[in-house]
């Protein structure tokens, strides 16, 4: 415990933190066994024609990238006194629960860097989604597409309402990569019913 | 025990009057929309850290964002606060944050956040020990000491921390069922090579023991032993023996296991 507290923080910049050799040995390993397990965790979705799956095959890798890259900008965190989201702010939303009491100075923090993962993560998937149908401005129905893509985002149905009337397609193809997932295959034919499907499981 | 939890119990009690009177005077009147919502810039630059430098954003999916944000919050948070209650617990920990994460899906966050909590924790504990000038600070950091109490307390229950691992296990069957049976091994496999680089990296004692989500969690706990006296760092080593044998019982659970153990 104590040798470990002595030890001093890795120096700032990823270059330096990580000896060329020794990243080489370590960092090749580890990272093709994430893509795997990453790979499994994302299947990409079924979209019909060979350029969409193309571009799915190219989301699953970049999802993958994106995790290794987590894990490096936390490896390499050294400023602990400043966070890219209020805590104050976060712990009035959490507040915003009357259930809730009291609340240790560590959660927030925790929450500070999980809500950052979050937003990288929706805002990843939501690009993909748009890079799909040739657009570089990333709009709510691509975020509301990445939601209905992912199961674990499934608390954000009512957040996120899908716009039939502008992505009849790609509604019907996130509806198609979801339909395995739900028990009743009937409920894909039907839009609103898949609705209330997609509340049941919650 | 229970003497030292009380003088911890009233400090937080009045923290807590203190912080109750503040959301009674502010839920009077609805919350702020201002206050409701992560700030938007802040949003702003963290989508971007993942866009290419071409790419806009639309107004509506930078609300779009934010909402989800507070939303995520909430949502980790009611879980959290639920098991809290299970527990007859006052305080929200980190501890009960990332059990949270996990049991709701998010277990690619778990692992992470686990490995930032326990550097944030060894920040503190270095901040702690240099700086004497700095007086502020130093009361600031003192009270973050005294919020680990809690913490260690839950810690040291031997059932809180079967209880801990058991529902991470629940879970794991869920999302095995969602991917089918071939699903489960891969991950676990994948998360088990970061952290031999991790090891390397930062050579930690705890570290080998955080293969898979709830191995994350006893990291978790790990890292607050890190910062007690050798008795704590004892009963920390008998939670991670707790946590090594709790995978095999969880497996054979269902739904009904975490009602179960959150009474055990």
């Amino acid at each position: 415990m104590e040798p470990n507290s002595s030890i001093p923080p890795p120096v700032m910049g990823a270059a330096v933190a990580y000896p060329p050799a020794a990243g080489a040995a370590y960092s090749a390993g580890p990272y093709a066994h994430a893509h795997a397990a990453l790979g499994a965790l994302y299947p990409p979705p079924p979209a019909p024609g060979p350029p969409s799956s193309h571009q799915g095959g190219a989301a699953a890798a970049q999802l993958q990238l994106f995790w290794a890259e987590q894990y490096r900008e936390i490896e390499a965190t050294t400023d602990f006194k400043n966070h890219n989201l209020p805590l104050a702010r976060i712990k009035k939303i959490m507040k915003a629960d009357e259930d809730v009491r009291m609340i240790a100075a560590e959660a927030p923090v925790v929450f500070a860097r999980a809500c950052e993962m979050f937003i990288l993560e929706l805002t990843h998937r939501g690009w993909a989604h748009a890079e799909e149908n040739k657009r570089r401005t990333l709009q709510k129905s691509d975020i509301a597409a990445a939601v209905a893509r992912t199961e674990v985002f499934d608390f954000l149905v009512d957040i996120v309402p899908r716009d039939e009337p502008r992505d009849a397609d790609p509604a019907a193809a996130a509806m198609g990569a979801a339909a395995p997932g739900i028990p009743q295959h009937p409920a894909a034919a039907d839009p609103t019913t898949m609705g209330y499907y997609y509340v049941q499981p919650q | 025990m229970d003497s030292s939890f009380l003088p911890a119990g009233a400090d937080n009690g009045s923290a807590g009057g203190a912080n109750n009177g503040g959301g009674a005077a502010q839920q009077a009147p609805p919350i702020r929309e201002q206050d409701r919502l992560m700030p938007i810039a802040n949003v702003i630059r963290i989508m971007r850290r993942v866009l290419p430098a071409h790419a806009k954003i639309s107004d509506d999916a930078k609300e779009t964002i934010q909402e989800c944000v507070s939303e995520y919050i909430s949502f980790i948070t009611g879980e959290a606060n639920e098991r809290c209650q299970r527990e007859q617990r006052k305080t929200i920990t980190a501890e009960d944050v990332l059990w949270a994460m996990s049991r709701l899906g998010f277990d690619d966050y778990v692992e992470p956040l686990s490995v930032y909590l326990h550097r944030y924790r060894e920040f503190e504990g270095e901040a702690r020990g240099v700086g004497l000038a700095p007086a502020p600070p130093r009361g600031d950091h003192h009270h973050h000491h005294h919020s680990v109490p809690p913490s260690m307390l839950n810690k040291s229950r031997g059932p809180g921390s079967g209880a801990v691992m058991l529902p991470h296990h629940h879970h794991h069957d869920m999302h095995a069922s969602m991917y089918g049976g071939a699903v489960p091994p891969p991950p676990h496999h994948g998360f088990l090579m970061p952290h031999p680089q991790g090891g390397h990296y930062l050579p930690y004692p705890y570290e080998p023991t955080s293969y898979g989500g709830e191995h994350a969690l006893a990291s978790g706990y790990y890292g607050g032993a890190a910062y007690a006296p050798g008795n704590n760092g004892g009963s920390g080593d008998g939670s991670g023996g707790s946590a090594s044998h709790a995978p095999p019982g969880g497996s054979g659970g269902g739904f009904d296991h975490p009602h179960t153990f959150a009474y055990k």
